[in-house]
């Protein structure tokens, strides 16, 4: 049975806390009896789990786990599972031993030239854009947001945590309502933004925040060239990559410059 | 991926090349998220082989209207890793009798359904309710959603998450999926 909106209200106040104590007591009286407001409450709750990706335990019976259980103990599905065990076993180990050679010393000189030989054509992983973008998108280097004293706290460590959490539309959001109030000069929040926005596939805003940071008067205006880069690598579109980690060797202080060097020797 | 009757069929019935086209495909990407959580290669291995196990019993049972294979067994491992790795295991799957492994699955089965029945309704609700109540759940504080939305107060910004997470209850009371699991 659904609850009227009398007792909507009523909920609403509680869950709020916007009931004093007596208030409270008597309501929580009325909800040990009542099966439709533990209910809501119930589900209510657990929106907030499945929300967080936490989740949740089942507050089922011990005859909805048996009749649950018995789908998995029939003879069919035992048979099936062992089909797919069978195939694990080839497939997760199959060839366990390794082939031997034996190998005649004189031949080792010219065995080891062709596996440089084949290592070096084995290799062009380095070169290919996106395993370059592979191998710099840790973002461990990211300065951390709780040293800055100048504006909120608490949505500067909201960034920050929920850039760690990977929850990057939130980052998005809240480094972006920074920006606007705060201005937009600020080239570690533009690093969040810009790095959430890449990591979301967002290419174009990603790109349009580092160009902001490359054009800012930002100490650190050199990172928006880099960060450029890895987002045209990661779209391996290798020429605009180029250009960018171009920028980046202009000058031996910029960020990255080493890195950039050597990608670009390994591009060409 | 093949997503159509013949595949389901072939997976159903354990066919070699199908089974192998899927632990090529799939089993990959699994155990690297499973990897990248703190799992083991066991862990990975476990899982994909329960999730297997979990949607042969749901397309058996005709209760599964598959779009996408792939993405669908890559959300049940999901699913089932967070159960796992939510819990403190005390027990070892190899170890113990099958009945044991079977009610575990079994309760998987149900918190699934019930997974998947309150996700679907978050995206039920209007654009504005999904906003906000993601910043809900992403622990923003309430200044935040009271300066952005243009809230008065806390007070009202939280009757609002009220409103939209009532709105969500019902949805959820009024599935068929929510009233089987209720019974």
């Amino acid at each position: 049975m659904d609850l009227n909106e009398q007792e909507l209200e009523k909920l609403e106040r509680y869950l709020l806390d916007l009931m004093d104590n007596e208030e409270k007591l008597s309501f929580e009286k009325e909800i040990a009896t009542s099966s439709k407001f533990q209910e809501f409450i119930e589900i209510y709750e657990r929106i907030d789990h499945v929300g967080r990706d936490e989740w949740m335990d089942t507050v089922h019976g011990k005859e909805d786990y048996a009749e649950a259980s018995q789908k998995f103990e029939g003879k069919e599905i035992q048979e099936f599972s062992e089909k797919i065990r069978k195939f694990e076993i080839h497939h997760f180990k199959s060839d366990p031993t390794p082939k031997v050679f034996k190998l005649n010393y004189k031949y080792l000189g010219a065995v080891a030239a062709i596996l440089i030989v084949l290592l070096y054509v084995a290799m062009p992983k380095s070169s290919d854009p996106s395993s370059i973008f592979e191998q710099h998108n840790s973002w461990s280097e990211l300065p951390s947001m709780t040293t800055k004293g100048d504006i909120p706290q608490d949505l500067l460590l909201t960034v920050e945590r929920t850039f760690q959490e990977k929850k990057y539309d939130s980052t998005i959001w809240a480094s972006q309502l920074l920006l606007d109030t705060e201005g937009d000069e600020n080239s570690t929040l533009l690093l969040y933004l810009g790095i959430s926005h890449l990591e979301q596939n967002n290419f174009d805003q990603a790109l349009e925040t580092f160009k902001t940071l490359s054009e800012s008067t930002s100490i650190d205006y050199h990172k928006g060239y880099w960060y450029s880069a890895l987002t045209y690598l990661k779209q391996n579109n290798k020429d605009d990559a180029k250009k960018m980690l171009e920028l980046v060797t202009l000058k031996e202080n910029n960020f990255r410059f080493k890195e950039a060097k050597e990608i670009l020797n390994n591009m060409d | 991926m093949n997503n159509n009757k013949e595949f389901i069929q072939a997976f159903l019935t354990g066919e070699p090349q199908t089974m192998k086209v899927i632990y090529a495909k799939t089993y990959p990407y699994v155990e690297r998220y499973i990897l990248s959580r703190n799992g083991s290669k066991k862990d990975a291995e476990d899982v994909f082989h329960n999730s297997l196990l979990h949607l042969y019993v749901k397309l058996k049972e005709n209760s599964l209207n598959i779009q996408h294979f792939e993405s669908y067994l890559v959300t049940v491992c999901k699913n089932l890793w967070k159960r796992e790795s939510g819990k403190t295991r005390v027990t070892n799957i190899d170890g113990l009798p099958l009945v044991s492994e079977s009610i575990d699955m079994g309760s998987f089965f149900i918190e699934e359904e019930q997974w998947s029945l309150y996700k679907e309704m978050l995206k039920k609700i209007s654009q504005q309710c999904q906003e906000i109540l993601k910043l809900v759940f992403d622990k923003v504080g309430y200044d935040a959603i009271v300066k952005t939305y243009g809230y008065s107060s806390q007070t009202v910004a939280r009757q609002r998450v009220f409103k939209c997470k009532t709105k969500l209850v019902q949805l959820i009371k009024k599935d068929e999926r929510y009233k089987r699991l209720k019974n």
